[in-house]
């Protein structure tokens, strides 16, 4: 008899046996019928092989092999529908409160979430993203940014030197006289990073935090501007219920100056613990960009004004989520930093 | 600085503050933020928040001014004449000044009757309402001076004064002053000191002298009512570690022309308490220049502040602050300041003034044009974010730590500090001894899932900067366990699989990790490469003596080179794939990457893929030998391999394997 005939009325049979299994046992010894080594059909059909003619062989021999293949696919896929219909039958196999299981969870920290929703909004606003060297010279930190030596303002930015001239950067403010070097204006740019103050560790100061800063310079770029531009980062950043203040201030590097409040999104401005029972929290520093540091970078100030601005990543993310110390943002505790999401 | 309402009420009378809340709201919205407000009965303190720019508003009559300027009302200056006695000042007194260009200005003034004893009720209540404690009526006199005009006015016991003068000069080297606050000073030419015919007698502008102090038996006294140049006076305080008072207006810049009115006024105040004014007064000045003139546009106010404020409307704000104001032409000004704003240098100087008064809330809100073209992140920044990504989601978590750490190492390798305040006296060169450190903080907690990752810049000699990431995956330790299985201890293994994986994400191919060379520090377990350059290392390192861990360190600099296109599309094969398995031993000292590289040379294109699946070293196998099963697939990107045509291709692969010294099982 021709074999190859012999093998596709043997693929028709099992087909069709394949079908009527409706257990595991059934498929076991389905599976044995035909593949078994000592009895299995399709075992005996290839120990024919040999025997065949040595024409024929070759394309015998390919099919009794996808046969086997075929078989055994079927047979893996008739038990895996077999299971699911058990399953199905029965759904009290599964208990569905038992904890399921999790793939490992690991957590960005608090500082870089808020880095990146600061930066988001921005983003959405066309700033470019700009950074530079923790460590800088005293005049890229101090005198390009409008503090001369024994400047008063100095006081309140005591610094790390590593020699007379060069120190860690006690703002990002460096950042924007490097890119104003680097650019021309029109410029919108924020500038995310470390900075580093003197200050004794307490639970409101770390010698080491985080800022961002932003900086526009343009034509016809004014105070109201700025305040917009603020408006809408609040809105964005803490409710479109929040309200803004801004008081006049003193930042050696703008003109005017003002030091910017939010209404306490807490208490709702009735007051409480966070804003000091003012109902306002201060959240960052800003101005008009004095017309000295356009003179350091080399722009012509004729009809050139810009506004900048700067805030504690830190400090917002301890406000927006009442942490009480400011030390943990470096304790690096698990506890910690996985309260704040993925 | 603390100033109360009655004074401040005292001072402008007529004129129609609010109570203490209201004068606290307008204070903020000029500009000079009241930290806390304490009301006293009808007397309230304002703790005040006053800027490095204001020395001026240092004082109750600085502040008066200021809501003078808002209210538009004027200031009833407090009186000031004396009726003055007895001989000229000239004949008691002389006064010397060697350093003009420290001392612009030198008043003195001669009181004779002194009588030292308790003060009046009405200055003891009002100095203790400010925080000032009373010491005698001289002394308080002077502090209450210093409080109500913001100009220090210093009594000496003239009779103490060795020949009864003063004289301004450097001090000498090694010159020696016991200051008021009881502490020997040794003083150097860089510290100006006031001293009498033999010796220093006070630090110019910050403290007087324990010899020449006003005490029980002072019969004369002699009053100095001086201005020194602010960053000599910075220097100094800065250089003795004293700060009072006095130095904390004087290093900020005085009102020069307030010298002479606050003398009076400690003259007038004393006499009203019996004392004696002697005629005249001692002035020494130095040729000074007047406050030159500022021009300003309404142009300039309006591009600035975002809103045209007609000129006349600026030109009374500034009148109101004191100003002498001109109009040149129309929309444009010119402004004169007053002694006490030596703040107010240029026109924007002048606008900040006008938008205070004019009140920020009134500035409308604008979004500026968009006139620059929005960026995309630049790739480093980009590079970063891609990590963090990729890290938390393998179940990484993000720390941030000290940029100076202690140093565990060689510390001639890192730079130091000049001035540290901890024992943090380094900058780090690495990262690992940070991630060390918040990995044993987590374990002595009792945290679990301990696999970190931080990003940050490091810093090496002699003055690099740059930008690194660091990986901790602690050794030994089961990983996540479930109620189905129990996690596989990891090791290092799962720190190179961790870098395998994020290196795909971001799209980093070619990576070799090759054993650490002769040299490295025995921590050293691999050496990361790719492209021949070295981009980072693996470690070995103890967290403590009973947790070891896997640390790696990446030069992201170095990454960000090697970094390929992310996506790189490929068409689907639509033939089959069919993979074989081959079992082997071979020795143990032969490297995995040694047999992949000979696979892939002797396979042809149909070789796809190389995976190990099983690797066996233990005593069911000779000595010296590991056991090995690699999974080899093949597929053509033309046709359906047969298997017979697999099986030759796989031989070919095996024989390889055999010639390299593989047994086959
Ligand atoms: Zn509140």
């Amino acid at each position: 008899m021709d074999l190859l005939a012999e093998l596709k009325a043997l693929e028709a049979s099992f087909r069709a046996e394949i079908a009527a299994c409706s257990d595991d046992h059934a498929l076991t010894e389905l599976r044995d019928r035909y593949l078994s080594r000592k009895r299995g059909l399709l075992s005996d059909k290839m120990r024919l092989l040999p025997q065949i003619d040595p024409a024929q062989r070759a394309v015998a021999g390919q099919r009794a092999n996808e046969l086997k293949r075929l078989i055994e696919e079927k047979l893996q896929e008739r038990a895996s529908e077999i299971t699911a219909s058990q399953r199905a039958a029965k759904p009290d196999l599964i208990d569905v409160t038992l904890p399921g299981i999790r793939p490992p969870r690991g957590f960005l920290h608090p500082i870089t979430k808020t880095r990146r929703e600061i930066c988001r909004i921005f983003m959405q606003m066309g700033y470019s993203i700009e950074d530079g060297p923790e460590l800088d010279t005293d005049y890229f930190n101090f005198e390009a940014a409008n503090i001369p030596p024994d400047h008063p303002a100095r006081d309140a930015q005591d610094s790390f030197y590593i020699s007379e001239d060069t120190l860690l950067r006690t703002h990002t403010t460096p950042v924007q006289i490097h890119s104003m070097l680097r650019r021309k204006p029109p410029i919108r740019i924020i500038a995310p990073g470390r900075v580093f103050r003197r200050d004794a560790t307490d639970a409101t100061h770390t010698p080491m935090f985080f800022q961002v800063e932003g900086l526009v310079v343009g034509r016809g770029i004014s105070f109201a501007h700025l305040r917009g531009t603020l408006q809408t980062f609040a809105h964005m950043m803490f409710g479109s219920d929040v309200k803004l203040r801004l008081r006049p201030s003193y930042f050696p590097f703008v003109e005017p100056g003002a030091e910017v409040d939010i209404s306490c999104f807490l208490c709702k401005g009735r007051g409480c613990r966070v804003c000091k029972d003012s109902g306002w929290i201060e959240i960052l520093g800003s101005g008009m960009v004095h017309p000295a540091l356009f003179d350091r970078v080399g722009y012509d100030p004729t009809g050139l004004t810009g506004f900048a601005f700067g805030m504690g990543i830190d400090r917002i993310t301890l406000l927006k989520y009442g942490i009480e110390d400011t030390r943990l943002f470096f304790e690096n505790d698990l506890r910690f930093i996985s309260q704040f999401g993925g | 600085m603390k100033v109360n309402y009655l004074w401040l009420k005292d001072l402008l009378p007529g004129c129609s503050l609010g109570g203490p809340e209201s004068v606290s709201r307008t204070l903020t919205s000029i500009g000079h933020a009241v930290d806390t407000l304490t009301i006293r009965g009808e007397d309230a303190v304002f703790d005040l928040d006053i800027t490095s720019n204001r020395p001026d508003c240092l004082s109750v009559i600085g502040i008066a001014r200021e809501l003078a300027a808002v209210h538009g009302a004027s200031i009833n200056m407090p009186p000031s004449d004396v009726i003055e006695e007895g001989p000229r000042i000239e004949g008691v007194t002389t006064v010397i000044v060697d350093s003009d260009d420290l001392c612009p200005r030198f008043c003195a003034r001669v009181m004779t009757g002194v009588v030292v004893g308790e003060s009046p009720d009405w200055l003891r209540a009002r100095l203790e309402t400010i925080g000032q404690r009373s010491i005698n009526n001289v002394v308080d006199v002077t502090n209450y001076v210093l409080f109500e005009t913001g100009h220090p006015v210093h009594a000496y016991d003239l009779d103490r004064l060795n020949g009864h003068m003063l004289r301004v000069r450097p001090a000498r080297p090694g010159e020696r002053l016991r200051t008021l606050d009881g502490v020997d000073r040794v003083l150097d030419p860089q510290v100006l000191v006031i001293a009498d015919q033999k010796d220093a007698v006070g630090l110019a502008g910050i403290m007087g002298g324990e010899a020449t102090e006003v005490s029980a038996g002072t019969k004369r006294i002699l009053l100095e009512s001086a201005a020194f140049e602010p960053r000599g006076i910075r220097r100094a305080s800065k250089k003795l570690g004293l700060r009072t008072e006095a130095s904390t207006r004087l290093e900020k810049g005085c009102d020069q022309e307030a010298a002479l009115f606050a003398a009076a006024r400690v003259c007038r105040l004393l006499q009203e308490m019996g004392c004696q004014v002697s005629r005249g007064y001692l002035d020494v000045r130095a040729a000074s220049e007047p406050h030159g003139c500022i021009d300003l546009t309404a142009e300039e106010v309006a591009t600035l502040v975002g809103v045209a404020i007609p000129i006349d409307e600026c030109g009374k704000i500034l009148e109101k602050l004191g100003f002498l104001v001109r109009f040149d032409a129309p929309s444009k000004l010119c402004a004169c300041a007053p002694s006490y704003r030596n703040d107010v240098v240029s026109s924007v100087d002048l606008v900040e003034e006008i938008a205070r008064i004019y009140g920020y809330d009134r500035i409308p809100s604008l979004l500026p044009p968009l006139d620059s073209e929005p960026e995309p992140l630049v790739p480093h920044l980009q590079l970063e974010e891609d990590l963090r990504d990729g890290l938390v989601g393998m179940g990484l978590t993000e720390v941030i730590n000290y940029t100076f750490i202690t140093p565990t190492g060689d510390p001639s390798q890192m730079r130091p500090l000049l001035n540290p305040i901890s024992e943090r006296t380094h900058l780090r060169n690495t990262l690992l001894p940070g991630l060390t450190e918040s990995a044993l903080h987590n374990f002595n907690n009792g945290n679990e899932g301990i696999r970190l990752f931080e990003i940050g810049h490091i810093f090496h000699l002699p003055d690099q900067e740059c930008a690194a990431l660091g990986i901790l995956i602690p050794a030994g330790l089961p990983g996540e366990s479930s109620w189905r299985s129990r996690g596989s201890t990891s090791d290092y293994y799962d720190l190179k699989g961790h870098i395998e994986d994020l290196f795909d994400r971001i799209g980093i191919r070619q990576v070799k990790f090759s054993p650490a060379p002769d040299g490295c520090t025995t921590m050293v377990v691999a050496l990361l490469t790719a492209g021949g350059d070295e981009i980072g290392r693996c470690e070995r390192i103890d967290i403590d003596s009973k947790h070891p861990a896997y640390a790696a360190e990446l030069n992201l600099e170095a990454l960000l080179t090697k970094v390929e296109s992310r996506v790189s599309y490929r068409p689907l094969v639509r033939f089959p794939a069919s993979s074989r398995d081959v079992s082997f031993l071979i020795d143990e000292n032969i490297e995995y990457a040694r047999l992949a590289a000979v696979v892939s040379e002797a396979s042809g294109p149909e070789f796809t893929g190389l995976s190990l699946i099983d690797l066996y070293r233990g005593d069911k196998i000779p000595a010296g030998k590991k056991s090995m099963t690699m999974r080899l697939r093949y597929q053509s990107s033309e046709k359906t391999l047969t298997s017979v045509e697999v099986d030759s291709l796989h031989e070919r692969c095996v024989r390889a394997l055999e010639q390299a010294g593989a047994i086959r099982r």
